[in-house]
């Protein structure tokens, strides 16, 4: 995106439309993530019922005053769909902003030193791409109690390798730039380098790679509160589709039970992709013109007006 | 030299761009050419001055942003208000063109003589051995070994590569030859051999060449004939002698002034101050006009056209021909 | 040792290694190369790509490590300082790069840009007093009225004003060095007598040495006082401007001056260009570099290197058969009032 020409706050913020305009996926991707996060966020003021309260017969069918139904403890299934955005929202934020800080440290670290640091850290790096990510994830978890935090951790232990090759590359590319080698010149220390030349340049890179890490993060959560590895005392969407299937809502018929926290799941997943990618492609400065196209230059009839 | 029937020629070219907060950029405004065979034309400019725009345009290769109006015609039939398709039936088998990077171009996997052949290939002009015969006349006829056939992009020069990119554009024998900014990427003494090798290929083959640079020394020593683009138009027109001796616009005076020259001594260099004009609004007036010496309130209202000075020779000043003092 | 010389070379050698296997094969980017610059001069170092050209700046900007020879700044054995040490150095000798487009960071406005040498070094006490200093650095470079530019990013400005900027960022320092690696090549050719007319003034003004380093030979006959010309590491031929442009002496030079084609139609200069083109650094002859290209190489060329002589009249030469070459066919002026 082109730098500012002044820092006017209202002029920013209408380039910032003009780009979500241009770029639909962005907007749908931003507006569904920012439903979710508007419902995590205010979750225990917008359920209609309370978690514990049963208000129904296990497994009661949708009606006008429960549009999803009540799961196997006459709970309303609504307001746990709400309460479980809140730790599955939260994990996988704070999940994703974890792995892209460690991986960024480790990114810059490597790229920016080299030399032995550089081997040394991009080994660790491959060894933790090396294993598989659930397996570990799973061994971890069984031996760690399970909570919120442990979850969070867990799943930033192995979401930060992408992030740390993909930053390690840019700043490579970087430290080539003749802006760089100018500062050097100019005498300028390493810290000042990094803070003032390269980190400005892959904050937007940052950012994009933190909200793609946020589809993987709630993906990954609600596969180990699937496996029964999450905190028993919150609910969360993975909870839920275990609850589900543990408690024989397939069998009774129950689809109310299961398919809106998956539907929750693969719509936080979508909004992310989306919105994480548009930005990627904006980060990327002269990400190519594109001449191969079906379409062709028009031709114009003779101006009319005398020969300018 | 035959100035008998033009093998290209263009009449009042505009071409605009669409911008993407809506606007238009007027990249080409109203541009006449001709070229004939075994004439050399030289287009010179800095750069936003048109004359990329103006080569694309002649090959029909601008981007689905861009409008065009006016008229193209090699070799007498008309391609321009065809559009994409009338340009595809002559394109690099009636013109071809050379680029400035396009030694960067070249495929990297692909062997050098596979990639002539394609060429040959996708132009229906020879296939199998025959066209493996032609690949090998061509690297010859550019002045490289035969054996440039089986290397790769990445083993050869700059100056080798632009060969085989010249090689490649001679390949279906078009008549005209565009080549933009040919030398610029090449060192100095790599850039004289290529520009050897163009100057001997436009009299072997009869060729008509137009030859896009910033580089004024080039054109006086290489061209017949030069025309001077500012800001979408063109100022001047006429032989090296005419444009450098007797030139009538205070552009071309200034440019040439501005331009070192290792063998005329140490004169004083000249600086234009400014910046040409914006595209994307309307020009009113001369657009040289907030950087020229002999601006006078008369140049504000009517953009000047191209005024004939003597024969061969015009310039778009409305002081042309007149002997005004520049201030 | 040259004792009015402000910036030294002496048989310097930079190699860099070819590959990380080869740990023995090192090539010899540029190899025994002695300069000497001094203050209010401008020696222009004239090279095509390949010749080592940009290692020499980075050598003399101790941004590069010499395997032999030494750096002088001022008199000062610099070669082996460490980058701490060289600090107080790099105030006093300065850099501006070929390319004003990626010089500049993007999103720093003139002001923030001119005034980081000045943080980084801890001149001035004040943020006023950096601004006054940021000001006085644009004035000098022409860029007026300085308040105006100082508040614009480098988006705004034409290739011309940036390479002004960048000029400024290394004047606010108050250096005594400033290399110039092709500072004008990026620009258009009207930008350019700006360019060079300002760091020809710079240099009579500042009493500031500059070392250009340029691939165009007419830029350096029209500014330069004493020009080098580099091929293969080595220097090939050094002398007063005029007279080196006036009347070359080593076979590459020749071939260069023929090459660049006069403004006037009516000068003619038979372009000669050497045939093939500069060999790659790991298949380095024995003897004179120019062995394969040069047309008057005799025995004693492929035997041995010849080594920088002097001429007597201010220029040096490395050739085996200086004076010996034909008189070349100089440019025959044809008047033409047709």
């Amino acid at each position: 995106m082109p730098p500012p020409s002044s820092l006017n706050a209202a002029k920013v913020a209408r380039r910032w439309l003009t780009w979500l305009r241009q770029n639909p996926a962005a907007l749908i991707g931003g507006a569904l993530l920012t439903a979710f996060a508007v419902l995590a966020l205010f979750g225990p003021l917008l359920t209609p019922f309370g978690i514990d309260q049963r208000v129904g017969p296990v497994y009661g069918a949708p009606s006008p005053a429960h549009p999803l139904g009540l799961d196997d403890s006459g709970v309303d299934m609504l307001s746990l769909l709400i309460a479980g955005t809140r730790i599955s929202m939260l994990v996988g934020f704070a999940a994703s902003m974890v792995s892209v800080l460690v991986g960024g440290f480790v990114g810059v670290t490597a790229g920016y030193v080299g030399g032995w640091v550089d081997t040394a850290l991009m080994r660790i790096t491959d060894y933790f791409i090396v294993i598989p990510a659930l397996p570990l994830m799973i061994v971890v978890a069984t031996v760690w109690a399970p909570s919120v935090v442990h979850m969070v951790l867990i799943i930033a232990l192995l979401l930060w390798t992408s992030t740390a090759r993909l930053i390690r590359a840019q700043v490579l590319a970087l430290k080539e730039r003749v802006s760089v080698r100018r500062a050097r010149a100019i005498g300028a220390g390493h810290a000042r380098i990094v803070l003032r030349h390269i980190v400005p340049d892959i904050v937007g890179l940052l950012v994009a790679t933190t909200v793609l890490a946020v589809s993987v993060a709630v993906f990954f959560e609600a596969a180990l509160s699937f496996l029964g590895l999450g905190d028993p005392a919150t609910v969360s969407w993975g909870r839920l589709i275990q609850i589900a299937f543990e408690r024989t809502a397939i069998s009774s018929g129950a689809w109310w039970a299961i398919i809106p926290p998956g539907l929750c799941i693969a719509l936080v997943v979508l909004g992310s992709s989306l919105l994480g990618t548009a930005i990627q492609h904006a980060a990327n400065p002269k990400a190519g013109i594109a001449h191969v196209s079906s379409r062709t230059f028009r031709i114009r009839p003779v101006p009319e007006a005398s020969r300018d | 030299m035959t100035e008998s029937s033009p093998l290209l020629e263009a009449s009042d070219l505009n071409v605009w761009f669409d911008l993407p907060d809506g606007g238009e950029l007027h990249a080409l405004r109203g541009v006449d050419l001709r070229v004939g065979s075994r004439e050399k034309l030289g287009i010179v400019g800095e750069s936003g001055c048109g004359k990329s725009t103006l080569l694309m345009t002649l090959m029909g290769l601008l981007p689905p942003s861009a409008s065009a109006s006016g008229s193209i015609r090699i070799s007498g039939q008309e391609v321009l208000t065809g559009g994409e398709r009338a340009f595809r039936i002559h394109r690099w088998k009636d013109i071809a063109v050379v680029f400035q990077g396009a030694m960067n171009a070249l495929n990297p996997v692909m062997r050098i003589g596979r990639q002539i052949t394609e060429v040959l290939e996708l132009h229906d002009v020879a296939t199998g051995p025959a066209a493996e015969a032609r690949a090998r006349d061509l690297v010859t006829l550019v002045g490289l070994p035969d054996d440039i056939l089986r290397r790769y992009n990445h083993e050869l020069s700059g100056g080798m590569r632009q060969r085989v990119s010249l090689a490649m554009a001679l390949a279906c024998e078009p008549q005209v030859l565009l080549a933009d900014e040919p030398t610029t990427a090449l060192d100095v003494m790599v850039a004289a051999q290529v520009l050897g090798v163009i100057d001997r290929l436009t009299r072997e083959l009869d060729l008509a060449l137009v030859l896009v640079t910033h580089d004024l020394p080039l054109v006086t020593r290489t061209c017949d004939r030069i025309q001077v683009m500012y800001a979408g138009k063109v100022v001047e027109t006429g032989t090296p002698a005419d444009v450098y001796h007797r030139s009538e616009h205070p552009y071309t005076r200034l440019l040439f002034a501005a331009t070192a020259d290792v063998h005329s001594g140490r004169e004083e260099l000249v600086s234009i101050a400014g910046s040409p004009p914006r595209l994307d609004e309307p020009v009113t007036g001369c657009a040289f006009l907030p950087r020229c010496p002999m601006a006078r309130e008369e140049c504000m209202t009517e953009a000047p056209q191209l005024l004939q000075v003597a024969s061969g020779h015009a310039a778009a000043c409305r002081f042309a021909g007149q002997k005004v003092r520049m201030s | 040792m040259d004792t009015h010389s402000v910036l030294e070379l002496d048989s310097v050698v930079t190699s860099y290694r070819r590959s990380a296997r080869d740990r023995n094969r090192r090539t010899r980017v540029v190899d025994r190369v002695s300069l000497s610059l001094r203050k209010g001069e401008l020696l222009a170092l004239i090279g095509e790509s390949g010749s080592g050209k940009s290692t020499l700046a980075a050598t003399a900007l101790r941004l590069v490590t010499p395997d032999c020879g030494r750096v002088l700044f001022d008199g000062k054995d610099i070669t082996h300082s460490s980058q701490r040490q060289l600090r107080g150095v790099r105030k006093r000798m300065q850099v501006v790069f070929q390319d004003p487009y990626e010089a500049l960071p993007a999103r720093s406005r003139v002001r923030q840009i001119i005034e980081e040498p000045l943080l980084v070094h801890g001149i001035g006490r004040s943020r006023a007093q950096r601004i006054r200093l940021v000001h006085q650095a644009l004035e000098r470079t022409g860029l007026s009225p300085a308040p105006l530019f100082a508040d614009r990013f480098p988006h705004q400005l034409s290739g011309g004003q940036r390479q002004r900027v960048a000029i400024a960022t290394s004047l606010v320092l108050d250096p005594e060095v400033l290399i110039a690696d092709e500072p004008v090549s990026m620009l258009d050719v009207s930008a350019r007598a700006g360019i060079l007319t300002l760091l020809d003034d710079l240099r009579r003004d500042g009493n500031l040495g500059v070392l250009m380093i340029t691939h165009d030979l007419s830029v350096a006959a029209h500014y330069a006082d004493r020009i080098a010309v580099m091929y293969l590491g080595r220097i090939v031929e050094e002398g007063p401007a005029r007279k080196v442009v006036a009347a070359p002496a080593h076979p590459y030079t020749r071939a260069l001056l023929s090459v660049v084609p006069p403004k006037d139609p009516l000068i003619e200069v038979r372009a000669e260009p050497l045939p093939g083109e500069v060999p790659s650094f790991s298949s380095l002859p024995q003897g004179c570099r120019l062995v394969g290209r040069c047309p008057w190489a005799v025995g004693a060329c492929v035997d041995t290197d010849p080594s920088l002589e002097p001429l007597g009249d201010g220029r040096s030469v490395a050739c085996h058969r200086t004076g010996q070459l034909p008189a070349r066919t100089i440019s025959s002026r044809r008047h033409s009032h047709g």
